[in-house]
């Protein structure tokens, strides 16, 4: 951990223009539309999922494989984790506005709710991109990867947004209706993306890091 | 003891292979690794260093130990026992010398920080200057630097002399002779520089290449490489006196042809003709070289 914040302290502070750049992006998962905030948080998670790529110098030093990996998941994780925060305080700041504190809004459990889901929501696309981008492992080239997918990710998630609209006290209000079925455009905007992430991941994971999916065909010349 | 073994190591690149690398590393001893441009130099040290993995489901195979420690299932222990000095630095960029230090240097057991800010100070390499901006020589300096600032076994160095001038260079390799000399650390250095290698390395691995190929040409001790070799100039028409199989290259003016000679035993007293003897000279690392990749 200490290394981490040493090794984000360093990065910035040569290169400033990244600090910049990621304010710029913190700020507007704060400031903007909560679902303007979700696609920013799904396409800057996504590529966030390439800091899992183990640089050389990573390799020579002395860490175990294992060790290794950890290292950089931590690092996809704190990202992550910065968007879960930013992302709560995005949902928080409109409940906190005077008007909304005035009409006791915060009291009524929608914000909970879209806290909760968000949160899920989250972990589900974090856990399905990190899954897909370490496919090539031997544990995800069997089937029941794919059924553990399915029945440990994405359902979970489908019957959670079920039991999350039919809770919604205000779901006969066309306006509420409305709220909730772009939170469905964006949850499925981030599904997409995360379909689409697997084929750019599998792409690129062929043509680097030395791990071909195919054997190449070698000729005997000795 | 062998200090590092290499047990056939086979690494495939795309559609290069490395095949079946075997050598030993006794302590004390520099070895000399050499070949043309893409035999897999770099492959083979990379994959010494851990850098590049041995991938099995691509048939990538072998086994590497350092003084008993296995690269895989030791690897913390194997790895932070090498040092390295490569041509491309493998640092993080972005960082200043100093930096280099304090954030990989406690990765390794016994590194000391103020050692190699002396270095560095010694080497004259700006503590804050960033490795993007370093020159080549001043890179191979810096890693020079940090791989003398923790006690190492194995020193492994890829043609790190290129890029340094001339008077850095003797001060290199009396740096290297210095690893060498505690009698319990050994260097791994390639280079293109044959000649000032051959001054300096004790063992010699020749790795070589047929097509998509690299395999070992020679790995053993550079003088008895260099006794089974002669090089001879003579006359065209005379050409004919000398064994055919004992001829391993050749090089055809218009009066003389001057060939290099091969005998295992060494003995070419008795297999050459004795008007030649005398003028049969050794033959440097450097012709060998030239006249065996040549053919």
């Amino acid at each position: 951990m200490k290394d981490y914040f040493r090794l984000e302290k360093i990065k910035y502070c040569h290169r400033p223009y990244l600090l910049l750049g990621r304010l710029l992006i913190d700020a507007g998962i704060i400031i903007l539309n909560y679902r303007y905030a979700c696609v920013i948080i799904a396409l800057c998670g996504f590529l966030s999922i390439g800091y899992k790529y183990i640089s050389e110098e990573e390799r020579i030093l002395p860490m175990s494989e294992k060790e290794i990996i950890s290292r950089r998941m931590l690092h996809v994780f704190m990202i992550w984790l910065r968007f879960a925060i930013l992302g709560t305080i995005n949902i928080l700041k409109i409940k906190l506005l005077p008007d909304a504190v005035a009409q006791d809004e915060w009291i009524t459990k929608k914000p909970i709710l879209v806290i909760l889901l968000f949160i899920l929501s989250l972990t589900l696309l974090f856990r399905i991109l990190i899954g897909i981008a370490y496919i090539n492992k031997p544990e995800y080239k069997s089937p029941s990867f794919y059924i553990r997918l399915i029945f440990l990710y994405w359902l979970p998630l489908y019957i959670f947004l079920e039991y999350a609209f039919a809770m919604n006290p205000d779901f006969d209000d066309i306006n509420t209706a409305w709220i909730a079925s772009t939170n469905i455009i964006i949850l499925m905007t981030m599904i997409l993306l995360s379909a689409a992430s697997s084929f750019i991941v599998l792409i690129e994971r062929k043509m680097r890091d030395y791990y071909p999916i195919t054997l190449p065909k070698m000729s005997k010349t000795e | 003891m062998a200090l590092f073994r290499c047990e056939h190591l086979t690494k495939i690149i795309d559609d290069y292979r490395l095949n079946d690398i075997n050598f030993n590393i006794e302590p004390g001893t520099v070895m000399g690794l050499v070949g043309i441009n893409g035999t897999g130099k770099t492959t083979l040290i990379r994959s010494i260093l851990g850098s590049y993995n041995l991938d099995e489901t691509i048939d990538d195979r072998g086994e590497l130990f350092l003084n008993e420690k296995h690269y895989r299932k030791d690897a913390t222990e194997y790895k932070s026992k090498i040092a390295y000095v490569l041509h491309e630095n493998p640092f993080y960029k972005f960082m200043s010398s100093l930096e280099i230090g304090e954030v990989y240097g406690p990765y390794y057991k016994d590194f000391n920080i103020e050692k190699y800010r002396n270095l560095l100070k010694e080497f004259e390499i700006p503590e804050k200057k960033m490795i993007s901006k370093l020159s080549k020589g001043q890179s191979i300096r810096m890693q020079l630097a940090f791989a003398l600032s923790y006690p190492a076994l194995l020193y492994v160095m890829d043609e790190p002399v290129g890029n340094l001038d001339v008077e850095f260079r003797d001060r290199f390799y009396d740096t290297v002779r210095d690893i060498v000399s505690n009698e319990q650390s050994s260097v791994i250095l390639s280079s293109h520089l044959v000649t000032e290698l051959e001054n300096v390395a004790d063992d010699l691995l020749w790795i070589g290449r047929t097509d998509n190929c690299g395999y070992i040409r020679y790995t053993g001790r550079i003088d008895y490489f260099k006794d089974c070799f002669r090089v001879l100039s003579v006359a065209k028409e005379k050409a004919g006196d000398i064994p055919k199989d004992m001829i391993m290259g050749e090089n055809k003016n218009e009066t003389h042809n001057e060939c290099l000679l091969y005998e295992r035993s060494g003995d070419f007293a008795s297999r050459l003709p004795q008007e030649y003897q005398a003028d049969a000279r050794y033959a440097d690392l450097q012709e060998i070289m030239y006249f065996v990749d040549k053919k």
